[in-house]
């Protein structure tokens, strides 16, 4: 089933853009990434889901359920972290929890309690007195305590240091197992690698993108280093293999990039003595600047 | 589900409720209090008669009352200015935070991302707003009551009671005005500015009605008039004006709502 799906999703405001025709689908018990750049519309769809705002043209359902005539029914199934956290700075933390968890039919207590001692959350402070990243880990607990079918999360770990990351990547992973959807916006790649199986890319308030991320780093640019007995190929003789670019031979050692399938590379390699192959794997970034790239000489 | 947003916004003005809250009870007992000096000073109000139609007006003297009787001196110094003024202050204060505030905060992001209907979220904070107008409006008539007979007072409950509702609900004009703004912009630049600047407006057109004759008939839509004309603590309360200020309000209150419910709300 399908667990949120856009058609045609187009919102402009006044006459500045927000986003143009998205179509997505994100199945149930998917982790999906949602790519972009700031300002490139992740916000604009994610409050969209939620009835926030709402759309010019097209639609969004959650669940089977329409964002419009739904959105309460679809708020009940949800979990949402918005990307600017604001929470009322004179109450406590356990007074927002109890707050938010009573807008709702109710969460899971037990659960509530085991977050706030993963996330090291001291529960009777006040909101104003709390660091930026404790208000976020505040903001996490409230999407996850009342263990909703699906999460949406609006820059997640922003703010957090690495081992609470950590664990919003577990309780995330959690949540995937137990066969809830998770969909995150992020602008930090390693991030959606580490957790998502498949990201949409938007650009400009277009979704240029969408692909698993083992088939986009398949299809990526790769960075070989390759040592040779003697003697090494001349920078030439490589430079013509399909898809081979950027050769830099020093010494036995030869650097290259190669796009797409490694094939022609290692069929040519055979009349040389190859010492070592070392493939560096492509941090999604490079991915992600090379499709801007693409999109801006597409414009 | 219960009514959460009603109690987290009473909860969360519970401070500026008690500052009001104690600086309306001096007040009003300080004006009470302070008519012991005048009682029985004749020269007093043979001045205030040499004064112009319009200033008697504004002062809540016109029509021949007295400043040295109760219900006049009371008229004069609380009901036709200190008091709406403390309604109007603390009530658009109120809609403004409460609403476009938590807009331009933030908070009403994920408020609203909860299944809380938009309707109920803007009736929960009108509701807050009333029931802490209230607390004030009470306050006022307890101290009153309380204080009234030191001073030498002969008025009672029914007629204290009478005068304060009729000036809450000008307030509550004001309030739900500036919550209906708010709900349909979500500017607190937008709704505060609007509702202050109608109250003065309104307030400035009551106490010059009777010296402009083209203003004759128009006073009657404006709702000082209504709740300030009689006047209620020697009339008693006029049951038609005082339907008309609750009619107002109740509109006021649904524009909220339908302004609420079509627009896209701000980060």
């Amino acid at each position: 089933m399908t667990a949120i799906l856009l058609e045609r999703l187009t919102k402009f405001y006044g006459k500045a853009r927000g986003v143009l025709d998205l179509d997505l689908e994100v199945a149930e018990g998917e982790v999906f990434g949602f790519l972009g750049p700031n300002g490139a519309g992740k916000t604009t769809t994610i409050r969209t889901l939620l009835d926030l705002i709402r759309p010019t043209s097209g639609s969004a359902t959650v669940l089977g359920l329409d964002s419009r005539r739904d959105s309460v029914a679809i708020r009940a199934r949800v979990g949402y972290l918005p990307g600017e956290l604001s929470l009322w700075e004179t109450m406590t933390t356990r007074q927002v929890l109890d707050h938010l968890g009573s807008l709702r039919r109710g969460i899971d207590p037990a659960y509530r309690d085991e977050l706030l001692e993963r996330f090291d959350v001291e529960p009777d402070r006040k909101i104003k007195d709390l660091s930026t990243g404790n208000k976020q880990k505040v903001g996490i607990i409230q999407a996850f305590m009342h263990r909703p079918e699906v999460l949406i999360l609006d820059e997640p770990t922003v703010g957090l240091d690495p081992l609470m990351q950590q664990v919003t990547y577990e309780v995330i992973e959690e949540a995937q197992r137990a066969g809830h959807t998770v969909f995150l916006s992020s602008h930090v790649l390693p991030e959606v690698e580490r957790i998502a199986r498949r990201v949409g890319i938007i650009r400009s308030g277009k979704l240029i993108e969408v692909e698993s991320v083992e088939n986009l780093k398949e299809r990526a640019v790769k960075l070989i280093e390759i040592r040779f007995g003697f003697p090494a190929p001349r920078a030439e003789n490589l430079a013509g293999i399909p898809g081979v670019t950027d050769v830099y031979v020093s010494g036995d050692v030869v650097q290259l990039k190669v796009g797409g399938s490694m094939d022609p590379l290692v069929k040519a390699l055979v009349p040389y003595e190859v010492l070592s192959i070392r493939t560096h794997e492509t941090p999604l970034e490079e991915i992600f600047l090379e499709l801007y790239r693409n999109g801006n000489d597409a414009n | 589900m219960r009514t959460e947003t009603f109690y987290r916004t009473l909860r969360n003005r519970r401070r500026s409720l008690i500052g009001w809250s104690i600086a309306t009870v001096s007040l009003v007992a300080l004006i009470v209090f302070s008519y012991v000096a005048i009682k029985g000073q004749q020269s007093y109000q043979d001045m205030l008669d040499q004064y112009p139609e319009f200033v008697q007006q504004i002062l809540g003297l016109s029509g021949g009352l007295s400043i040295i009787s109760p219900a006049g001196y009371l008229n004069s110094q609380l009901f036709a200015n200190t008091l709406p003024l403390i309604f109007l202050i603390f009530l658009i204060a109120f809609a403004v935070r409460e609403t476009a505030g938590e807009e331009g905060d933030g908070t009403l992001d994920l408020a609203l991302a909860h299944p809380v209907t938009r309707e109920r979220f803007v009736l929960e904070k009108f509701a807050a707003m009333t029931v802490a107008g209230c607390v004030l409006a009470v306050l006022s008539v307890v101290t009153l009551a309380a204080t009234g007979p030191m001073a030498g007072m002969d008025l009672g409950w029914s007629q204290y009671t009478g005068a304060t509702l009729s000036v809450f609900l000008i307030g509550l004009v004001f309030g739900a005005l500036t919550l209906a703004v708010a709900a349909a912009t979500g500017s607190r630049a937008m709704s505060l500015g609007v509702s202050s600047a109608l109250a003065v407006g309104m307030f400035v057109l009551w106490g010059l009605a009777p010296l402009i004759s083209g203003l004759k008939g128009v006073d009657r839509l404006n709702p000082f008039f209504w709740g300030l004309a009689g006047p209620p603590i020697t009339e008693g309360i006029q049951v038609g004006n005082l339907l008309l200020l609750v009619v107002v309000v109740v509109v006021l209150a649904a524009a909220a709502v339908a302004g609420f419910r079509r627009r896209d709300l701000g980060v």
